[in-house]
């Protein structure tokens, strides 16, 4: 009896979580699927799911025809400088936030927290004027050019905020050991701490590049030129051009999709820790 | 950039009491020029960051409210106009109906987000087998962008050709609507989108505040002959109570500054129906150069939105004391 009505409730578990599946990823199935159909295939009624044949002269398309893999190359040098910038940079400033003693290190660390707060939607406008005014920068300062992208969300608040609570986890010992053999500050951050702290690292590190790669808003309003647009507004501009040609459109959003995904899969377990991590109050730091 | 918002902490408490003495003890003694030395030392840590941080989000603020006092129509001068930037707010239209969609669209999405969140959480905090596949492809929205979302879901949604469309015409509606030429239902599927990105944003962390819920609680109300509902209601929904806040909380903030989506679906029509805050302000300082009304309507935004940031972080400490 009690086995039976077991039974009835997993199938039914599974049917939900089926359903669940099949509301994330059914989505990217269309978006595939459309992406290796031609325009005939699509148009004709009633639609199939799968094609008769795989069709990925689209795919070639994009990279022949169409400004995406400039695009493409622009995403990769902003999200792995910026992400560079933010790794280092942050960690140094977590560092001290975290280990080192000085007169108003407290009020500085509140002035990192307090630029958490401020909602990037909002900053567009007086930003993309202090890219234009860049001193000796030409007449268009900054404008469409892979600084002007970089540069103002660069550095995160977040990242500081993340790894000084990791720094905080590793015991004081290390530190004081280390300077009694005669290590120096740098040498104390890059060899002891860095070292002992690689998962938080690799969250920020992931998380940046995530965040450079997904941009919208501000590309769209400091990218003037085609030849400078980010994956995303390449997209966006793409899809209008190409307006009704959805295997086209689909094959570049597969393309553009295709590298968080693999990225994703290639480093689930920390993904999965990060995500969770989002909402825990950084418990398990 | 959704992520980089601070979630609740138990930094800053900790770290004051646990510095008071230690200045006093440091800074005391001896202020040679070693101690000096030192203290530049620390400050050469901070400061390349710092320096990031404050021309990039202290100075533009300063810029923003200097920009909304005054007329700045490229390629002329900015010309100090007053409060007139602020006067005109009350005659625009379409700022007072791009505030009342965002909303809308933020209480629907942060409602039907958060409730799937919680549900499917429950669901997959079960030890059921194969259960980590299934995991696996709910975060997928998480990873993939706005504008590829918007993408595919403008494909699904398309009145002629789309699956949805279809779908519908099978199952024997005759005229299916054109979703996203009508403003109800352009607005709804807008929801939906944010519904379906904020779910799979939200699962894992509710799914590690279950998974920190003591199962002891749940031994002992299964002896006192309580059903799954109501150790939901009176168990679960409680001690997941301080991550949901903040969960609504980080949903406000980010539903607030929806631009990528509707630009892709719908551009902000039909008939404004779907014009959200941050594509207005967009507009008005980019398209139609009026920068310093666009500074403006931002800089009206702001306290509305540090005000909610500012709760979240209140409630974060709160939840510290207990």
């Amino acid at each position: 009896m009690m086995k039976k009505s077991n039974m009835i409730r997993n199938v039914l578990l599974y049917v939900l979580l089926t359903i669940v599946l099949m509301i994330f990823l059914g989505p990217y199935i269309w978006m595939f699927m459309t992406s290796v159909k031609t325009q005939g295939e699509v148009m004709s009624w009633p639609p199939k799911i799968i094609p008769t044949e795989f069709y990925w002269e689209n795919f070639l398309r994009i990279w022949q025809e169409t400004n995406l893999p400039r695009a493409f190359f622009n995403s990769l040098v902003v999200s792995v400088i910026a992400t560079l910038i933010n790794v280092f940079l942050s960690s140094l400033a977590a560092f001290a936030f975290a280990r080192l003693r000085f007169p108003g290190r407290d009020r500085l660390f509140m002035l990192v927290l307090a630029t958490m707060m401020i909602p990037t939607g909002l900053m567009v406008v007086p930003l993309f004027f202090m890219m234009k005014n860049v001193p000796f920068a030409g007449p268009d300062g900054l404008l469409d050019s892979y600084a002007g992208l970089i540069l103002p969300f660069a550095v995160t608040g977040f990242a500081i905020f993340l790894m000084r609570q990791n720094f905080l986890s590793i015991p004081r010992e290390l530190d004081e050991q280390a300077t009694i053999d005669g290590c120096s500050k740098f040498q104390i951050y890059w060899k002891i701490i860095l070292p002992l702290n690689k998962p938080a690292i690799a969250l920020v590190t992931i998380f940046s590049f995530l965040s450079h790669w997904n941009e919208y808003l501000w590309p769209l309003t400091i990218a003037r030129s085609q030849e400078m647009y980010t994956i995303q507004i390449a997209l966006k501009a793409f899809q209008g051009q190409y307006n009704i040609d959805w295997p086209l459109i689909m094959a570049g959003a597969t393309t553009a999709a295709l590298p968080m995904i693999i990225l994703y899969f290639i480093l689930q377990p920390l993904f999965e820790q990060g995500l969770g991590g989002l909402g825990s109050g950084g418990k398990e730091t | 950039m959704y992520w980089n918002i601070p979630f609740p902490y138990k930094g800053v408490k900790r770290m004051k009491t646990e510095t008071v003495h230690e200045y006093k003890s440091v800074m005391k003694p001896k202020r040679d020029m070693h101690k000096l030395k030192d203290h530049i030392g620390s400050y050469l840590f901070v400061l390349p960051a710092l320096t990031f941080l404050t021309l990039f989000s202290i100075v533009p603020i300063i810029y923003l409210i200097w920009l909304s006092f005054h007329e700045y129509r490229l390629p002329n001068p900015a010309i100090f106009n007053g409060v007139e930037n602020y006067i005109r707010m009350f005659n625009d239209a379409l700022f007072i109906k791009s505030i009342g969609n965002t909303m809308i669209y933020t209480a629907g999405s942060m409602a039907i987000g958060l409730s799937g969140a919680i549900a499917v959480a429950v669901l997959l905090n079960r030890k059921l087998k194969g259960i980590r596949f299934f995991k696996v492809f709910y975060f997928l929205p998480t990873i993939t962008s706005e504008v590829i979302t918007a993408m595919i879901f403008l494909w699904v949604f398309d009145n002629n050709l789309g699956i949805l469309n279809y779908i519908l015409k099978v199952s024997g509606v005759e005229s299916p609507p054109a979703w996203l030429l009508q403003p109800t239902t352009a607005m709804i599927i807008l929801i939906l989108i944010g519904a379906w990105r904020g779910t799979a944003y939200n699962i894992p962390i509710f799914l590690a505040a279950l998974q920190a819920v003591p199962q002891s609680l749940y031994e002992a109300a299964r002896i006192d002959g309580a059903n799954s509902w109501k150790q939901f209601v009176h168990i679960t929904l409680p001690s997941i109570m301080h991550i949901l806040v903040y969960c609504m909380v980080m949903s406000v903030i980010g539903s607030f500054q929806v631009v990528a989506v509707v630009d892709i679906l719908t551009n902000g029509g039909p008939m404004d129906s779907t014009m959200v805050v941050i594509k207005h302000i967009w507009q008005q300082s980019f398209e139609f150069n009026y920068v310093g009304y666009g500074a403006a309507l931002s800089f009206v935004l702001f306290p509305f939105l540090l005000g909610v940031t500012w709760l979240q972080l209140r409630l974060s400490s709160g939840k510290d004391k207990k």
